[in-house]
């Protein structure tokens, strides 16, 4: 396999697994929906996976993410029991493969030589060469034997965490719905967000903590509108926001915005020209970036821009 | 845990809806309607590789906002990337519903440690799955089985040389290999799946 080929690998690898930057994600997902190949390819890439999982092979932090992020639905779930069984009947397959002697193939070589001079001398060859490949098939069925026992013991082993991790999270989805009911309440509580003057401030709720989708009214002499996120609280001091049109439009970018400390937290503010803000629907995406330079997303937003 | 589908959007495809949706991937008939199925799967994949529930019914909200979009006069440039931006928000609007609440497991296991599932209905489900998975694989043609079976079978070490070696036995690129058995895995899974939910449906 190239270079290449192990990197795109790598990075569906990264897709499946729910650890690859946003930006990447976005950049693989035009890929899969642009080219069949492509979406081929990640299916492929995902049974692998699937495979590895029923063999025992995805170790340490791959294996963790695994059952963190693929296996949290049925779907994935019932997918990993099938790759179970399916490699189950790929090793019973091969191991009675090992074990059947190949009886015609002897029957074809022996035929043409089947006359009494060369009885005894082929006799003799004929044994040493049955103790080669007889010791040869003994080797090869223990390993299967054993490959078998291995891959069974291990599948048992998944079964039952597949078993445990089911009941843990339809505990954890009923304690979620309870939690939703109560933040819609609160939620219901705050103000709509207000605009007037040419410079318009406007707060963002987070959409991954449930709110609904906002929008943001934009007066006819707004030059500049101020986006506002609150953070319950953050060590870090240096953000940046991806900020993307929902119909595929450029995404703006905004390096190097800084933070504030506020009475509840911290709040991080970015003022964008309002002719960069066209109507319709909107992501917002706000990462932090540590020193190194490396992103990690901490929260997103969903608004709608409407000009009065 | 609450498995029922989300409620329908109150706007519904018309059939004149869906042939201006079908104008909209490409002019030709033909080559819409197979631009279309690509869309379609690469959304119910994209849906079902976020971990959201009802992947199905989310790629269908999807066209029906696109369709509606192209009711109220827009054009689509690049269809398969319009279609991506729209999901993306479904995605972030289903992801708020309770039903499609992501659970981490640090989460699920700060909460008390659940009752151990019963041993005699695990073996059971564990059975079932084994029943339907060997009979589906009893009704694949002799030749299907044996090359889903030879493909798999090789561990992370071998399986590059193995599925090469395999394709050069059947004189065929290892692409189409890879497709030939993509396609008769996919039907053994869904003959396990339809196999299961009829065990399910007479229990």
């Amino acid at each position: 396999m190239t270079t290449e080929a192990n990197n795109q690998t790598h990075t569906m690898r990264h897709y499946l697994l729910g650890v690859l930057p946003e930006s990447d994600q976005l950049a693989l997902e035009q890929e899969f929906f642009a080219d069949p190949d492509r979406l081929a390819q990640m299916q492929e890439v995902e049974h692998d996976l699937l495979d590895e999982y029923a063999r025992g092979e995805l170790a340490g932090e791959e294996r963790q993410q695994f059952e963190r992020h693929y296996l949290t639905t049925p779907e994935h779930r019932a997918r990993a029991a099938f790759a179970q069984e399916l490699l189950r009947a790929a090793v019973a397959d091969a191991a009675e493969a090992v074990s059947q002697p190949t009886e015609s193939v002897w029957k074809r070589f022996w035929a043409p030589w089947q006359t009494l001079q060369f009885a005894y001398g082929l006799a003799l060859a004929a044994m040493v060469l049955l103790a080669v490949v007889g010791v040869q098939w003994l080797r090869q069925r223990a390993n299967s034997q054993q490959e078998f026992a291995r891959v069974e013991t291990e599948r048992r082993a998944n079964q039952e965490r597949l078993r445990a991790l089911e009941a843990q999270i339809a505990q954890q989805r009923d304690r979620n719905a309870e939690l939703n009911t109560e933040l819609e309440r609160l939620r219901a509580q705050q103000n709509p967000p207000s605009a007037s003057g040419s410079l318009l401030s406007f707060i963002l709720l987070s959409t991954i903590r449930g709110s609904d989708q906002q929008t943001l009214k934009l007066s006819a002499n707004a030059s500049q509108v101020r986006l506002r996120m609150n953070l319950d609280s953050s060590d870090v001091d240096r953000f940046r926001i991806n900020l993307r049109p929902v119909d595929g439009g450029g995404v703006q970018t905004y390096n190097a915005v800084r933070a504030n400390k506020t009475k509840t937290g911290t709040a991080v503010s970015v003022t964008i020209p309002a002719s960069n803000l066209p109507n319709g629907d909107y992501i917002l995406t706000l990462s932090a970036v540590d020193a190194t330079g490396a992103t990690e997303e901490l929260d997103r937003y969903s608004f709608r821009v409407a000009r009065q | 845990m609450n498995l029922t589908p989300p409620p329908p959007a109150k706007w519904e495809l018309t059939r004149e809806a869906f042939a201006r949706l079908l104008a909209g991937f490409d002019q030709d008939p033909e080559r819409a309607g197979a631009k279309y199925e690509s869309v379609r799967a690469a959304l119910v994949k994209f849906f079902d590789w976020q971990c959201v529930l009802f992947a199905e019914e989310l790629a269908d909200e999807t066209f029906n906002r696109v369709a509606r979009k192209l009711e109220g006069g827009a054009e689509l440039q690049d269809p398969a990337t319009y279609c991506h931006g729209v999901a993306r928000m479904v995605l972030l609007e289903a992801r708020r519903q309770p039903h499609q609440r992501h659970v981490e497991l640090e989460e699920a296991e700060a909460l008390s440690v659940p009752p151990a599932p019963d041993p005699v209905t695990a073996e059971k489900a564990a059975d079932e799955q084994r029943q339907a998975f060997d009979r589906c694989l009893g009704e694949l043609p002799h030749e299907s089985r044996q090359l889903v079976l030879r493909y798999y079978h090789n561990d992370k070490r071998q399986k590059i040389d193995g599925r090469q070696a395999l394709a050069l036995q059947l004189g065929i690129p290892l692409n189409a290999l890879r497709s030939r058995v993509q396609r008769i895995r996919d039907r053994l899974e869904q003959c396990v799946r339809r196999g299961l939910a009829r065990e399910k449906f007479r229990a």
